[in-house]
C-alpha cells in the first residue's frame, strides 16, 4: 500500500476519494476491514457470510462517498453504514426482533460516571464480554461491542446509532447489568 | 496469514469492481436532491398538520361546542362525542411522522424524541391557532362550502354549522321572543342551514345571564312536542 496515505487522516483520504482518487479508497478499506469484520462477527449470530456483508458495507460507502461531510468523522460515518447493514442482516436472519423505533429514544436519560470507578469497571467488563455477549439482546450487544471492543465514545455511538447521548448511556448501563447477571448465573 | 489473504480478497474485490466501473459514487447533486426532498416532505407534512389543526380550532370556535362543557357531565359527554377525534388523531399521526423524518438530521436524533414531538406539537398548535384567529382562510372556505363550491371537504365544513345531534337533550337555536317564564326559540335545522321549528322553552332555573331577542342559545332539557323544559340555558357565540 502507498506509504503517503498512511500518514493522512481518514477524513483527508475520504476527501481525496471524493475528488476522484479511487485508489485511495483501498487505504480506507484496509484501515476499517478488521474493525468492521470484528464488529460483525460479534454482532451477528450467523457469521458465515461476514466477508460478503463487509464487502457490501464498503460498496455502499464508496457509492455514498459524496454524501460524507469531511467536517465530521469518517469513523462514525462508516460505522453508521455498517450498523444499518448488520441490522438488515439480523432482520433477514429473524433471530431477534429489531424495532425500527426503540422506546428508550423517547425520554431523556442522565449520564453520570465516576471516572475512577469507571476505569476499574471497564477492565472487569472487558474480561466478561467474550463469555457473556452472545446472551445479550442485539441493541445491548451492539453498544458493548462499539464501546468496549471498538473503543468508540458515547458521542460517536450517538452519531452511529442516531440516538440521543442519554440513550447510549442507558443502553450501556443496562447492557452491563445484563452481562453481570448472565455471568453470575 | 490466511486472515490477511481473506482481507486482501475483500479489498481487492471491491477495488476491482471500482476499476471496472461496476460500482461508482452517486453524484453530489443526488445527495443535495435527497436533502431538498426530505426538507420538502417535512414542510409538506408540517403544513398539512397546521392546516388540519387550524380547521379543528375553527370548527370548535364556530360551532361553539366548548360551551357544552359548562353543562356538567352530560355536556362534557356530548362534547367528547362530537369532537373531531379522527382529525385530531390524523394530526397526531402527522406530527409523529414529522418527528420520525426529522431523525434524519442531527438535531432530530440527538434529543429525546418526546422533546422533539412536544416542540412540534406546540409549534403546530400555535401556528394553527394563528391561522384560525388571524386569517379568513377557513371562513372563506366555509362560504364556498355553503354553495358547494369546494372541490373537497364540503361536508366537513358544512358539518360545522350543525346543531348537537338529537337524542341527547341539547338544542341550539335563536331567541325570537321573550315572555315572563319562557323563550320562544327557533331551533337550528339539523342540516346546519336555516331553522327547523319554533319551540317554547320553559326555564326552571336562572340562566345566569341577560338574554335578549336575537341571541343564540344552547338549551339543555327535555323536549315534549313543541316545548322544552330547560334545566339550563347558555349563550352561544356560534354566529355563522
Amino acid at each position: 500500500m502507498n506509504s503517503e496515505y498512511t500518514t493522512k487522516s481518514d477524513e483527508e483520504l475520504a476527501r481525496s476519494v471524493q475528488q476522484g482518487e479511487k485508489e485511495v479508497f483501498g487505504e480506507l478499506m484496509r484501515r476499517y476491514e478488521n474493525k468492521l469484520s470484528r464488529y460483525g462477527k460479534k454482532f451477528l449470530s450467523n457469521k458465515d457470510n461476514i466477508e460478503d456483508i463487509v464487502q457490501d458495507i464498503f460498496i455502499k460507502a464508496y457509492e455514498h462517498i459524496q454524501g460524507f461531510d469531511p467536517s465530521l468523522t469518517f469513523s462514525s460515518w462508516i460505522y453508521r453504514i455498517a450498523h444499518n447493514t448488520f441490522v438488515n442482516a439480523l432482520r433477514k436472519q429473524k433471530i431477534t426482533p429489531i424495532l425500527y423505533i426503540d422506546f428508550d429514544i423517547f425520554t431523556s436519560h442522565p449520564i453520570y460516571e465516576d471516572p475512577t470507578q469507571k476505569e476499574k469497571e471497564d477492565i472487569e467488563i472487558k474480561k466478561m464480554i467474550d463469555s457473556g455477549i452472545e446472551k445479550l439482546k442485539p441493541k445491548y450487544k451492539e453498544v458493548m461491542i462499539l464501546h468496549y471492543i471498538e473503543d468508540l465514545s458515547y458521542k460517536e455511538m450517538s452519531d452511529i446509532l442516531q440516538v440521543p447521548l442519554g440513550t447510549v448511556g442507558i443502553r450501556v448501563k443496562r447492557a452491563k447489568d445484563e452481562l453481570k447477571k448472565h455471568i453470575k448465573i | 496469514m490466511s486472515t490477511e489473504i481473506i482481507q486482501k480478497d475483500t479489498t481487492d474485490k471491491v477495488l476491482e469492481k471500482i476499476e471496472k466501473g461496476q460500482i461508482s459514487p452517486h453524484s453530489k447533486s443526488y445527495f443535495r436532491m435527497r436533502v431538498i426532498l426530505s426538507v420538502l416532505l417535512i414542510l409538506a407534512i408540517a403544513a398539512v398538520s397546521v392546516v388540519l389543526f387550524s380547521f379543528i380550532a375553527f370548527s370548535i370556535r364556530v360551532s361553539d361546542q366548548a360551551t357544552l362543557l359548562g353543562f356538567g357531565l352530560s355536556g362534557v359527554i356530548l362534547f367528547l362525542m362530537i369532537f373531531p377525534w379522527k382529525l385530531l388523531i390524523l394530526d397526531l399521526v402527522l406530527v409523529a411522522l414529522l418527528g420520525y423524518n426529522l431523525r434524519a438530521f442531527k438535531f432530530g436524533y440527538s434529543h429525546p424524541l418526546i422533546y422533539i414531538i412536544l416542540i412540534l406539537l406546540v409549534t403546530i398548535f400555535v401556528c394553527g391557532y394563528i391561522i384560525d384567529r388571524e386569517t379568513d382562510i377557513h371562513r372563506n372556505l366555509l362560504k364556498q362550502a355553503d354553495t358547494n363550491n369546494l372541490p373537497f371537504f364540503n361536508e366537513e365544513y358544512r358539518n360545522i354549522r350543525r346543531p348537537p345531534p338529537g337524542g341527547h337533550g341539547f338544542f341550539l337555536g335563536t331567541i325570537s321572543d321573550i315572555n315572563d317564564d319562557m323563550f320562544i326559540v327557533e331551533l337550528d335545522n339539523p342540516t346546519g342551514f336555516g331553522t327547523t321549528s319554533e319551540v317554547q322553552v320553559y326555564i326552571s332555573t336562572t340562566t345566569g345571564g341577560v338574554m335578549k331577542i336575537g341571541d343564540r342559545i344552547f338549551i339543555n332539557g327535555k323536549r315534549m312536542g313543541n316545548s322544552i323544559n330547560a334545566s339550563n340555558i347558555k349563550l352561544s357565540s356560534s354566529v355563522y
